[in-house]
């Protein structure tokens, strides 16, 4: 199993703020993994990083064995690398079918894009015509991971799925991702809280201050959880 | 009934154009959230491009129109975006507006610099070709107006509702970040559209010829039509601008075709789009203003009245001096710089403390002169009174523009602005119909004022007293608070302050005080007349002030001199002519980096020096941040970005 997305001594940060002290994380392909850390930990960052928003200053990244220090977010994303940032990654402003129709840079129709969306979730169809920005958050986030159905990902980046959500609607969004990992999508989602995620991962890892503190399989990784929120600051 | 049909054509036809130029001014506000002031400006230099090659170079007229409005307009767009106007959406609103109004006095300076004034007749598309409406006659050129009209609207429409580029460029305004994530290219998408603007523009200005005539201002104005327009479909609605676009053009020609051609009236056509432009503010909600985002918070130093007070007596004494020293005439410059200072020194209250934009403080200036040639002219109560009356008349104009944004109230100063200069400042109790008036020189408690000489004194002193008294405002709750309005009016809303009072006594100060400086200048020049006051002429003040420094008195001292030795140099220059203006604009685009202005280099550079004086003499470091002596340091506004 070779890994897809592969950081080196990744080292980032806003201005002369250093939040990313030298990461090393390995995503095997076709894995959903997770990555936990407690709030502050640059969990974010590290995706920003990955999707070309922030810059490295030092380290590598690669992508599919390509090194893509440096790469603008645009052409990343034209690579199929998709990435949906936290908060609501949609456009609030668009209605639904407008937002539908911005995931077609991937290279599907319009109509097939359509297609997938009200199959899978069938609560956007009768909303399609709505602002996105009128829709539930529950009903945001999936209209945010239709992209990644749709979009044909090699990576999948995903922050916060969880964030102001039912634990039901939680679980049935992580079900998509679990499925996308299992079609071979490599997947890397970020969470605040963890069982969710972690009942459905296939790898762990723990950022904590800037660095991996742990990684390894859900279960091991799980069960150390609290021990290394408070103790990882050592 | 004959001639209504006649009109109501005309109408339709200017309605069209004007429709052509809203939908420029949509695409680009719903792509970027600016609204570009420049937008008739463009038109009109793209007009007098496209004479220059049809009627200069002989290129047939079809491929002249093709070269101005596919190629060089949205190059030009394009190429203006990306270098002054990216990212401004984000700048503070009254940022943003000065921008754009640089790009409008530059296109001017352009324009009148390359095309210097002389008749340039314009013939309309297909002369002489065209059929009979009863008895109407529809122009051949008239008909492409009102199809230009028709698939602009319906063009955009399509674009922007239907298309994967319209939807990017809604998109984009909200989050180009998010846009690159979904595999999109925000940057291309911004300059597409201000591409699309530019064109548009170009083509308005060029089907609109005929009937402004290739003239610099009244093309240029044609952004208050648009505007108005544009405004009636709330800056989004595509069919309610062109319904709107068609209903100013009708009411505009009505106007002239029914309203008595002597009397109060004769001037009321040119101010039409600005009456419809207030109407518009009165009557409709306004679009959803950007909500409070917190914008650069004031790193303020607000020079003490102990620190202030040796320099204003250093700028009274420095004045007395140069009395004593130069010619007369030269003093009448240094005296007419102090004046503008204190016009400036007006900016600075309602811009740089407050953000909002005024386009036409000269105009408050000249209500002053007005009443202080006509009441007690010569007594001290005549600048008391100028003050007062151009206070309330500030009022009246922030009040219709209450409920609104900045950028609302800056467009509603520049129709007052031409509404005054066309209508009121020509009737008989202000200036008379193309007239001057007298203003007599002060006397106060028995001292004449008759010299210029004198007058550079007293206005030093005013300035002076005027100055000490912002700084002191500035100081106090209430410049605290017009500072928090400026920072987030929402947040303000929520705290319970009354934002709406406290705009509009802002805007009311600002005025009186500029009335004040149009009491001085008239006693100074001794005669005035309405084009001392044109409205345009309020807009190289406005930038040479933001240049200058718009947060600080200190810049509006520099201005004012600034302003005052211009037209001297455009005197022995007079090649220079339009480059001036265009030399202003491109200063005032190159200076939005530092909201401080040049005043703001002065005192970074006075108190670097201090800090490298008391190194060597100490033999340590600083003892950092405390700028004593260094100038008069004063509010200093947004932090730079
Ligand atoms: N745009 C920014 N500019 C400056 N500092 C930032 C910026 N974004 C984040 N930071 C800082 O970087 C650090 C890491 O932030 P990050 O958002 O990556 O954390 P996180 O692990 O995602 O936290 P959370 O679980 O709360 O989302 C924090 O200290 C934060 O204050
Ligand atoms: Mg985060």
């Amino acid at each position: 199993m070779s890994a897809v997305l592969e950081l080196t001594g990744v080292r980032a940060g806003y201005g002369r703020i250093e939040v990313l002290h030298g990461v090393d994380l390995d995503v095997p392909e076709g894995s959903l993994t997770a990555l936990l850390g407690p709030n502050g930990a640059g969990k974010s960052t590290l995706l920003k990083t990955v999707a070309g928003l922030v810059r490295a200053t030092s380290g590598h990244v690669h992508l599919s064995g390509v090194h893509v220090n440096g790469a603008a977010p645009g052409a990343l994303a034209r690579a199929g690398l998709v990435t949906v940032p936290e908060g609501r990654a949609v456009f609030p402003n668009l209605t639904v079918e407008e937002n539908l129709r911005l995931m077609t840079y991937g290279g599907r129709r319009e109509a097939a894009v359509r297609e997938t969306a009200f199959g899978r979730f069938p609560r956007l169809a009768e909303r399609r015509r709505s602002l996105a920005g009128s829709l539930s958050g529950g009903e945001q986030q999936m209209l945010a991971l239709t992209r990644a159905l749709v979009a044909d990902p090699v990576v999948l980046l995903v922050d916060e799925l969880s964030m102001g959500l039912a634990p039901m609607v939680v679980a049935e969004l992580y079900d998509v991702l679990a499925g996308l990992a299992d079609d071979g999508v490599t997947v890397l989602a970020v969470e605040q809280f963890a069982a969710t995620v972690l009942a459905v991962a296939d790898h762990a890892a723990v950022l904590v201050h800037g660095r991996i503190a742990a990684a390894g399989p859900p279960r091991r990784i799980g069960a150390d959880l609290a021990e290394l929120y408070l103790g990882g600051a050592a | 009934m004959d001639s209504f049909l006649t009109y109501t054509v005309l109408g339709l036809v200017s309605g069209a154009g004007y429709a052509v130029a809203a939908g420029g001014l949509v695409v680009t506000y719903a792509t970027s959230r600016i609204f570009n002031i420049g937008h008739g400006a463009v038109g009109m230099v793209m007009a007098f491009l496209f004479w220059e090659l049809s009627a200069g170079r002989g290129l047939p007229a079809w491929a002249a129109v093709a070269l101005v409005v596919l190629v060089v307009a949205p190059l030009c767009g394009a190429l203006a975006e990306r270098t002054v106007l990216r990212d401004l959406g984000e700048a503070p609103s009254d940022v943003a507006l000065v921008v754009t109004v640089a790009l409008m006095v530059a296109l001017l300076g352009l324009a009148q610099t390359l095309w210097p004034p002389k008749p340039r007749p314009v013939s309309p598309f297909f002369e002489g070709h065209g059929f009979h409406l009863g008895s109407a006659f529809v122009g051949a050129h008239d008909l492409l107006t009102v199809a230009a009209g028709l698939l602009v609207a319906a063009g955009l429409s399509v674009l922007l509702r239907f298309t994967r580029t319209g939807a990017a460029m809604r998109a984009t305004v909200h989050d180009p970040g998010l846009l690159a994530l979904f595999g999109g290219r925000p940057a291309w998408t911004t300059s597409l559209s201000w591409a699309i603007g530019a064109s548009l523009a170009a083509l308005s200005g060029i089907l609109l010829t005929p009937v402004v005539q290739l003239d610099y201002y009244g093309l240029t104005l044609l952004v208050i039509s648009a505007y108005s327009a544009a405004m009636l479909g709330r800056l989004t609605s595509l069919p309610m601008t062109y319904l709107g676009a068609l209903a100013l053009g009708l009411l505009q020609s009505y106007t002239v075709g029914y309203l008595p051609t002597s009397g109060a009236f004769t001037g009321l056509r040119p101010a039409i789009p600005a009456l419809f432009l207030f109407a518009v503010l009165v009557f409709l909600r306004s679009p959803q203003a950007r909500l409070g985002r917190l914008r650069g918070a004031a790193g303020v130093a607000v020079a003490s009245s102990r620190r202030a007070a040796p320099w204003a007596a250093v700028f009274v004494v420095a004045a007395a001096v140069a009395a004593a020293a130069l010619p007369a005439e030269q003093a009448l410059v240094v005296a007419l710089g102090v004046v503008y200072g204190i016009v400036m020194l007006s900016m600075v209250l309602l811009n740089g403390y407050g953000g909002q934009v005024s386009l036409a403080q000269l105009t408050f200036a000249g209500v002053g002169a007005v009443v202080a040639a006509r009441w007690a002219s010569g007594s001290v109560l005549s600048l008391v009174a100028a003050a007062v009356v151009a206070a309330a008349v500030g009022a009246l104009v922030a009040l219709p523009a209450l409920r609104l944004h900045g950028l609302y109230l800056a467009l509603a100063t520049l129709a007052f602005g031409q509404l005054m200069d066309k209508v009121v400042f020509q009737a008989d109790f202000a200036f008379g119909y193309n007239g001057a008036l007298d203003v007599r020189r002060l006397t106060v408690l028995g001292v004449r004022f008759g010299t210029e000489k004198a007058y550079l004194v007293l206005s030093a002193v005013v300035f002076a007293l005027v100055g000490a008294g912002l700084l002191a405002l500035r100081r106090g709750p209430y410049g605290r608070l017009v500072l928090a309005l400026r920072d987030s009016e929402t947040a303000c809303a929520t705290l319970g302050l009354n934002a709406r009072l406290a705009r509009v006594v802002l805007f009311a100060a600002s005025a009186g005080i500029a009335g004040l400086a149009g009491a001085l200048m008239g006693g100074l020049r001794q005669s005035v007349s309405a084009s001392d006051f044109m409205v345009f002429n309020s807009l190289p003040l406005l930038l040479l002030a933001v240049a200058c420094g718009v947060t600080s008195v200190t810049g509006a001292a520099l201005g004012g001199a600034a302003l005052a030795w211009l037209p001297k140099l455009q005197a022995q220059f007079p090649a220079a002519g339009g480059l001036l203006f265009l030399v202003v604009g491109v200063a005032a685009v190159a200076l939005r980096s530092e909201p401080n202005g040049i005043a703001g280099w002065v005192f970074r550079f006075g108190r670097e020096t201090v800090a490298a004086r008391w190194t060597r003499l100490s033999g340590g470091p600083s003892p950092d941040a405390e700028p004593v002596d260094v100038g008069p340091v004063e509010a200093v506004g947004h932090a730079p970005r």
